[in-house]
């Protein structure tokens, strides 16, 4: 007896649209009543989501398909604030392992939990000619889960898109044109964490072109002289602040008596000359007391001239006791070569106190860089008559598109039912765009919401399975339509391209 | 207005199609057939496949899923337009294609609860109603089991003999057990009756042994196949070790570490006796310097085989000389007999089963419930509807009980339904169906002592539509009370005069019957039993079928009397109306077939309600009073 080989794990991450595969050979095959028993778990909730049982071929070769089992604790709607915010982590996927015991009648192999090999699936799906498999959307190829090569938005609606994030302290980064020029960048905060997310933007002003890219630390760190942690020989103290010393909860510690409520730390480190670029860096401090404030200001130099100061920020920490670690990440960017770094940490307490501080470490985050492709949205002026609707592709993530021409307005009354139905026409498509659009005709059947509580939150009363199609209002809220499918018919060879598209509103509820 | 059902799969809301129609039909407890299968229904509708519903019946369309949820008992709710239609429902998902067909059963759920089980499943451990224990006869007793004076065929109006020890088990006390191993309470006013209270079921069985499963439960087959030597300083405290199990009954009396043979039983106390043990024992040994005995370690065994040398013998204990005592090790020996003898046991099988009779006398302890009748719970719950005239109806976790009778004079508490009736002619039957112009409750006759047509009753209907006779109910037997010396008492033979000892396979089979339980008379004697070892039993109770001095008698004639008479008056100018009416989720939530409807100028007994689908005319099944 001996457990199974796992020849092949499923991709880091991949679609429930097709299988997801383990694979495995047994050498216990042959034994009557032999079956694998699988448990597939749910990662971050640490519940078991589903029991199955395979069956080995007459060669030993078991074949483990999770992709319906995870597809059903999944989820197509769209459930973001969309009055506030920029990016929002997403429904419709989830980190998965498994575990799997071979058992046959007479005996058994005892249970093998693969949670170290930790996987990731998205509901929807790469198209054939490719395995199912999702690297072209994460690090390092990192596109976009919107389709078309050019996205269309209009001012003062939101424009939703989707990505996947899997790495750490990768933010997006929004940049507005108008005319060609740059206009402003704005970095969202770091994402919270792996998963399909959700990004939004929207215009209120004068761009007409906003580009965005997921950006983060690139593989290439920067490092200083070797140890980067406080305690370490390659920091000295200076100046005139506080001397801190080694002690309390990490390798520099400062103590109030109780007559000053402030304490003042100064550090240096010296390294080989630094180019122009970002650095990231992250502070961790913790206290034994209240503390209400956190100053840290970095400085760069070369020998002992400044060159600027890069970084001031204040934190309004409120930390109550040791355990209560709180950190932040700063973002220095310099302008100029340095080969000094100045760190001056205060910290002030509520009141006066004794207490300890201790700033527990500086760490180099690396350098930022742009991951991903960067997705080009065109703005268009508002009119009087669109139809922003947003929805989930085949790919599990969001596109949107304004319908501005003309509606025609109809009122549905099968299975018992009122419904208003709009067919929207679009024009001028790209034919990337036009098959996004024709993504919205899909095959899943449609039933009906459930509706146990009437609440401003509910938005639909209708779906489709494996759809999930909403109309973004302006004010930011969203209001969940089906589609009625319609065929659409265009010329590969023509440059501009149209599309029609039905969709039916929620019901209105009548005595 | 939009229909809003809601369907609960336990605690899980399904998701539903568009054009989703919950009809749901109601049934009274089958009032003209004397039947226990009931429960209302709804269609068969479907749902869809979403991610919702895939998760929640387990991604059971999925052949690979494992998961039980559906072939498990799961509860379902369902609730139209905010009103709880259905509370304690049981889905059944009976199929799928393009969605899952789904029908949802509802009603008297204990019944399904029950299932297939057999009365020797009710659970009489302490956990359960705690009636296994000594067997020490119970003369007196109220409840549970009880040893009443009853004339097994070797009764002589003085020693009971051992039959004394052949419990009789009362009728309330199963029916408690039932209920209660099904997770439910019980209502009614049946529930204080005292001709219900002192019903009795005397023994059953055709031998006096527990079921087979009990042997099954507790039967070790072991050996061993490699060599295993035992010097001669060890052979007093080395066990002769059995490493494969070859079978182990689920009681898991085996320890497979030490190869002891450990009879547990969590309600006995330890050296309680539990039953008699077989030992059979083929063992392959080489001894040297002189010969050994094999012998069951502590117990009363006698040696397997004495005097042995290198051979291979097998050896069997008889079934009847030691018994398997509670917490106490048994376990295979081998001792010097000659010499100083080192043994080297080479291969070996050891087969320990237990015997299935039950001991009785002190310090023995009793699995009663492996006594009763072999017979399913609900077929019993079955003659509890017949015999006592009772309809059930179960809500929240309570089974409520009330006869026909009791239905019919509760017409101060009708429904009235007058103003939601929907104007239309009546549809009218006047012929019962299930009925005959004699309709019998007999008793089966299974023993020369009791007449054939003893405890026939009848009743007649007056409609020449109806077939001649038909055999209303017809499962138990009746019993002959008699005088035993000065005890008029029931006769159950087991045995004709001519065995002089107690025997386990009785040479008749009693069958089963139904009994009532009296106090002894002041003028009946004092009795002895187990010939003689027992004496002075001055406070008895007595069994009998019927006894015109008592107030209660078995006899259908009773019944008929006691439990249906308003009920054959109805049948007399029987008409069964269909009628539609516009009910409302609410009146649907209240339904109860327990209460009378009024409607007009007349009242009626609820029989048949739906499909009932909200905002519709629903056809209504009615007995006129």
């Amino acid at each position: 007896m001996s457990q199974p080989t796992v020849n092949s794990r499923p991709a880091t991450w991949s679609g429930t649209s097709a299988p997801i595969l383990y694979k495995f050979t047994s050498t216990n095959y042959a034994n009557a009543g032999y079956r694998m028993e699988v448990e597939i778990w749910d990662n971050v909730a640490a519940a078991k989501i589903a029991d199955a049982k395979y069956y080995a071929n007459g060669s030993g070769a078991v074949t483990v398909d999770v992709s319906a089992f995870l597809r059903s604790n999944m989820s197509l709607d769209l459930e973001a604030d969309l009055t506030s915010g920029t990016v929002y982590q997403d429904v419709n996927w989830i980190n998965y392992y498994i575990k799997y015991q071979e058992v046959w009648t007479a005996s058994s192999e005892t249970q093998v939990n693969d949670s170290a090999n930790p996987r990731w699936a998205i509901y929807g799906g790469v198209q054939l000619g490719n395995a199912n498999d999702f690297s072209d959307y994460v690090d390092p190829t990192f596109n976009f889960l919107t389709l078309p090569d050019e996205c269309t938005a209009i001012v003062n609606y939101n424009f939703l898109f989707g990505f996947i994030v899997n790495g750490a302290n990768q933010f997006l980064r929004v940049k507005r044109y108008a005319n060609g020029s740059l206009l402003n960048t704005t970095d969202s905060s770091d994402f919270s964490g792996v998963g399909a997310w959700i990004g939004r933007i929207k215009e209120t002003s004068t761009a007409d072109r906003i580009d965005v890219s997921i950006w983060g630390p690139d593989s290439t760190e920067l490092l200083l002289n070797g140890d980067f942690a406080l305690g370490s020989t390659y920091w000295s103290n200076v100046g005139t602040g506080v001397s801190w010393s080694t002690g309390f909860g990490g390798p520099a510690s400062a103590s109030l008596d109780s007559t000053t409520n402030t304490t003042t730390k100064n550090y240096v480190q010296s390294f080989t000359a630094q180019s122009v670029g970002d650095f990231r860096f992250k502070i961790k401090c913790y206290t034994d007391v209240l503390a209400e404030h956190f100053n840290l200001k970095v400085s760069t130099y070369t020998g002992n001239t400044l060159v600027e100061d890069v970084l001031d920020f204040d934190c309004t920490w409120v930390m109550a006791d040791q355990d209560a670690n709180e950190q932040d990440t700063g973002i220095i960017t310099v302008s100029g070569g340095f080969d000094r770094i100045y760190i001056k940490a205060t910290i002030t307490t509520v009141g006066l106190c004794g207490a300890n501080f201790s700033l527990v470490s500086v760490t180099d985050e690396g350098t930022d860089a742009q991951l991903s492709e960067t997705k080009t949205i065109n703005i268009l002026e508002d009119c009087n008559n669109i139809v922003m609707l947003a929805w989930r592709n085949s790919l599990g993530g969001w596109e949107s598109y304004p319908f501005t021409y003309n509606q025609e307005y109809t009122w549905d009354y099968g299975n018992g039912k009122k419904a208003k139905r709009l067919t929207l026409f679009a024009e001028n498509l790209t034919l990337t765009q036009w098959e996004a659009i024709n993504g919205l005709n899909t095959t899943g059947q449609q039933y009906r919401n459930n509706i146990t509580e009437m609440t401003t939150s509910l938005n639909r009363t209708s779906s489709k399975v494996g759809q999930s199609v909403y109309v973004l209002n302006s004010d930011g809220s969203k209001t969940g339509v089906v589609v009625i499918n319609q065929t659409n018919v265009t010329q590969t060879k023509q440059q501009q391209h149209s599309a029609v598209v039905t969709i039916e509103y929620p019901e209105t509820f009548l005595q | 207005m939009r229909p809003n059902v809601q369907i609960w799969f336990n605690d899980d809301l399904l998701d539903l199609y568009d054009n989703t129609v919950i009809a749901q039909n109601f049934k009274s407890f089958d009032l003209f057939s004397f039947s226990v299968s009931f429960r209302n229904y709804t269609n068969s509708f479907k749902v869809p496949f979403t991610e919702n519903n895939d998760r929640i019946l387990g991604n059971i369309r999925v052949l690979s899923s494992d998961d039980a949820t559906i072939y498990s008992s799961n509860t379902c709710r369902i609730i139209q337009n905010g009103v709880e239609i259905v509370n304690n429902g049981t889905p059944i998902v009976r199929a799928s294609d393009n969605g899952y067909d789904i029908f949802v059963l509802s009603g008297l759920n204990v019944f399904e609860t029950i299932g297939s089980e057999k009365l020797t499943e009710l659970d009489f451990t302490a956990s359960g109603t705690g009636y296994n224990g000594s067997s020490n006869p119970i003369y007196t007793a109220t409840t549970g089991r009880i040893n009443p004076v009853l004339n097994y065929g070797r009764f002589d109006g003085a020693d009971l003999l051992e039959e004394i020890y052949i419990p009789s088990f009362f009728y309330h006390s199963l029916i408690d057990s039932i209920f209660d191993d099904a997770g439910v309470s019980k209502s009614g006013s049946i529930f204080s009756d005292n001709k219900y209270l002192n019903t009795i079921i005397p023994f059953a069985r055709s031998r006096y042994a527990y079921t087979n499963d009990f042997i099954d439960k507790r039967l070790v087959i072991v050996e061993k196949t490699s060599g295993q030597s035992i010097s001669n300083a060890n052979l007093p405290t080395t066990n002769i070790t059995f490493p494969s199990v070859i079978y182990e009954g689920s009681e898991g009396w085996w320890n497979n570490a030490t190869s002891d043979y450990t009879p547990v039983e969590a309600d006995a106390s330890t050296g309680e006796r539990l039953c008699y043990i077989q030992v059979e024992l083929t063992l392959d040994i080489t001894v040297t310097g002189g010969t050994v005995d094999i012998i069951v370690q502590n117990s009363s065994f006698p040696a397997l085989a004495t005097g042995i040398g290198t051979s291979t013998f097998t050896a069997t204990t008889a079934a009847n000389v030691a018994s398997a005592l509670v917490n106490t090790s048994y376990n295979i020996r081998a001792t010097s007999a000659s010499g100083t003898p080192s043994v080297t046991v080479n291969s070996g099988r050891l087969t320990i089963t237990p015997i299935n009779q039950p001991q009785f006398g002190s310090n023995s302890h009793m699995y009663y419930n492996l006594l009763l009748p072999d017979m399913a719970k609900r077929d019993f719950l079955k003659d509890f509807s017949v015999r006592f005239g009772q309809l059930f109806k179960e809500k929240d976790g309570v089974v409520y009980c009330k006869s026909i009778d009791e239905i019919i004079n509760d017409k101060s508490n009708a429904v009235d339904w007058t103003s939601k009736r929907v104007k239309a002619p009546d549809r009218i039957s006047y012929v019962p169906s299930g009925y005959a112009k004699n309709n019998f409750l007999t008793y089966k006759s299974v023993d020369f002592q009791t007449p054939e047509d003893f405890g026939e009753a009848s009743f007649t209907i007056t409609n020449p539509g109806l077939k001649d006779e038909v055999t209303l109910y017809n499962a138990v037997s009746a019993s002959k009370t008699d005088y035993t010396g000065q005890i008029y008492c029931a006769q159950v033979p087991l045995y004709d005069d001519t065995e002089s000892s107690f025997m386990e396979t009785f040479k008749f089979s009693p069958g089963l019957r139904v009994l009532l339980v009296r106090d002894k008379s002041s003028d009946e004697p004092t009795l002895t039993a187990n010939g003689g070892a027992i004496t002075g039993i001055s406070s008895y109770k007595v069994a009998y079928f019927h006894d015109r001095n008592q107030t209660y008698s078995c006899k259908y004639q009773d019944t008929i009397d006691d439990y249906y008479p308003l009920l054959i008056e109805s049948l007399q100018r029987f008409k069964m109306v269909e009628r539609e009416y516009i009910l409302t989720e609410a009146d649907i939530q209240n339904l109860d077939f327990f209460l009378p409807v009024f409607d007009n100028d007349s009242y009626y007994i609820l029989n048949k309600v739906g499909p009932y689908i909200p905002d519709q005319p629903c056809k209504v099944q009615l007995l006129k009073l």
